[in-house]
């Protein structure tokens, strides 16, 4: 019971890392009141090496079940039944998953074959003892990150996804070992969804989430020539890139490279925002980076007041200027 | 084929108020139709121009004012609307709202191949209720579709973009989908549309006529709740600087 299970994602047989991230965080969380615990889901070609049980181990986790079935990499559909045996057998008081496409796939329905409550996409988590276990506070920004909501559950267990980037992995654990716990169950595998075909994005997965320097462009570019010369920028510094969600409908760029509300998450060493006014739902997206540097034309955009650095210039100029500044300088 | 869609009014996010047990008060707030969902009404009046006989249900749940994401769909060609608003329904989370939805296609819509949502609703932002729905109607169901392949009346192929890359997935009816983008086009209304919208039923239910017991409705129904509602915090002092100065301000951290 007084347990908290993290479903572990993999990619290629990896661990992810925003996964121990998650573990460490329950484990932070926890204040070593409960038994923090792992939930693989893995297919025969998935080896439970030395190397995977140490980190498990290190970042937190005091078990890992390693649920084996006969899958295709890909074919994920019903993991949800899976995790539903998996907490019927273990009864967890918390269950928790990384706000990914994958963990936000399988939670709701995990969630609804439970009968349990679920909060979306939280960026922070408290555990609160109660008589019988822990009851789980969850924060999330909501109405565009207006407001930020601490949401509760009355049924167990309580369950969340957590967005990626909220906490990062740390080491908890020195002596000993971890558990390792097989379980199988026996789920139906049929359906009538067939995958055709996979097309793998090479670039992706993480790049925005582990990125140390991002460059973010907004509606201030104009047009797709801003977002070639903010790509060429990124490139001399070596950094990823971002947008904001106008940019990405208004097809300036691709919608992989969305930060904020309903994209992706990041709190890179520096934010660099060019043309971004600062809707609340990208601020909530990036508020957290170290260092922001926020370039727009206009001295009253809310940007600025989440800014340590601004410049009032138009965004296309400033990037002409820095790009002929580097290129200057590797001549 | 028979397509249901399901859609959302959400309130204008620039002017938030909550009552006192710290639910959102949704009255007086500008509305829209749920952007997300645009793309899944366009999805559907997509579909039913490729495949002959199909008709479109809307529907939606929150109060009266809600009949005019259901008329934004009438007046682009869908067929019919549904729009499920009692006092009882108010309060209700993911889970309550899916099985509202759930009870409402069990027992008056009954027949349908295709169910399309959006993906997220820009108010909530949860991405849960099209998952939950799925599993309640037992039907398998497909996320972060932004582009139809092919269709006909036996199967759907479909590209999803998730995390790790592009899926093209084949399902047979009757299939869930949820829509995060749509590489289509979207139309106005035609004027033919927006007259015939006229004639179109809409069909207001309560809890008793979809036939929910009340102790699964709205607040009651809802495992979570909000029990505290903040404003952000933010601490940052801009100091403002010329561009040559950027770059060493990237500098120091290297």
């Amino acid at each position: 019971m007084n347990e908290i299970l993290v479903y572990t994602q993999l990619n290629k047989n990896e661990i992810c890392d925003f996964s121990y991230d998650l573990i460490s965080y329950a484990k932070e969380i926890s204040k070593n009141e409960t038994v923090i615990s792992s939930a693989i889901i893995a297919n025969s070609d998935f080896i439970l090496d030395e190397n995977k049980k140490k980190n498990l181990y290190k970042f937190g986790a005091d078990k890992v079940y390693l649920i084996k079935e006969n899958f295709s990499y890909y074919d994920k559909y019903y993991f949800p039944d899976l995790i539903f045996e998996t907490v019927k057998k273990i009864n967890p008081s918390i269950v928790l998953f990384n706000s990914t496409t994958e963990g936000r796939e399988i939670a709701p329905k995990t969630a609804s074959k439970l009968n349990t409550g679920l909060t979306a996409d939280c960026t922070g988590l408290e555990i609160i003892k109660k008589e019988d276990g822990f009851k789980l506070i969850s924060t999330r920004p909501t109405f565009g990150g207006k407001l930020m909501a601490s949401i509760l559950s009355k049924t167990t267990p309580d369950m969340s996804t957590v967005r990626v980037n909220t906490f990062k992995k740390k080491e908890f654990n020195f002596e000993g070992e971890i558990e390792v716990i097989e379980l199988n169950f026996e789920v139906n595998q049929n359906s009538s969804i067939k995958i055709l075909e996979f097309i793998e994005d090479k670039k992706e997965f993480s790049t925005l989430e582990n990125a140390k320097i991002i460059v973010s462009g907004g509606m201030g570019l104009k047009n797709k020539e801003g977002f070639e010369k903010l790509e060429t920028f990124a490139k001399l510094i070596n950094a990823s890139i971002g947008a904001t969600r106008k940019a990405v409908d208004k097809g300036l760029i691709d919608r992989k490279f969305q930060i904020g509300q309903t994209g992706k998450c990041a709190t890179p060493e520096i934010y660099i925002a060019f043309g971004i006014k600062g809707a609340i739902h990208h601020i909530v997206g990036m508020e957290n980076s170290k260092k922001i540097i926020a370039v727009n034309t206009d001295k009253n955009a809310p940007i600025f007041n989440y800014a340590d650095f601004g410049i009032i210039k138009d965004a296309n100029l400033v990037l002409d200027e820095l790009i002929s500044f580097l290129q200057k300088e590797k001549v | 084929m028979k397509i249901i869609v399901c859609i959302k009014q959400v309130p204008d996010t620039n002017d938030v108020k909550w009552s006192k047990d710290n639910n959102l008060i949704r009255e007086g707030l500008i509305s829209v139709v749920n952007p997300y969902d645009v793309l899944a009404i366009q999805f559907a009046l997509d579909i039913k121009e490729k495949i002959k006989n199909t008709t479109i249900s809307l529907l939606s749940m929150g109060p009266k004012g809600a009949v005019d994401a259901i008329d934004f769909g009438l007046n682009r060609g869908c067929d019919c609307g549904y729009l499920l608003s009692d006092k009882k329904f108010s309060g209700s989370d993911t889970v309550a709202t899916s099985k509202t939805l759930y009870y409402a296609i069990k027992n008056v819509i009954k027949n349908f191949d295709l169910i399309i949502t959006g993906q997220f609703a820009t108010d909530g932002d949860t991405a849960q209720t099209p998952y939950m729905l799925a599993n309640l109607l037992n039907i398998p169901n497909v996320g972060f579709v932004y582009k139809i392949d092919e269709i006909d009346d036996k199967k759907i192929v479909l590209y999803s973009a998730k995390d790790d890359g592009t899926y093209k997935i084949e399902g047979n009816y009757p299939l869930l989908v949820s829509i995060s983008k749509y590489d289509g086009k979207l139309y106005k209304p035609k004027i033919k549309d927006y007259i015939n919208a006229k004639d179109k039923e809409i069909k207001i239910l309560n809890a008793e006529d979809i036939n929910m017991p009340g102790e699964l409705t709205g607040i009651k129904g809802s495992p979570t709740y909000v029990s505290k509602a903040y404003k952000p915090q933010n601490n940052r002092v801009c100091k403002f600087i010329e561009t040559k100065d950027l770059l060493n301000e990237i500098k120091i951290n290297e």
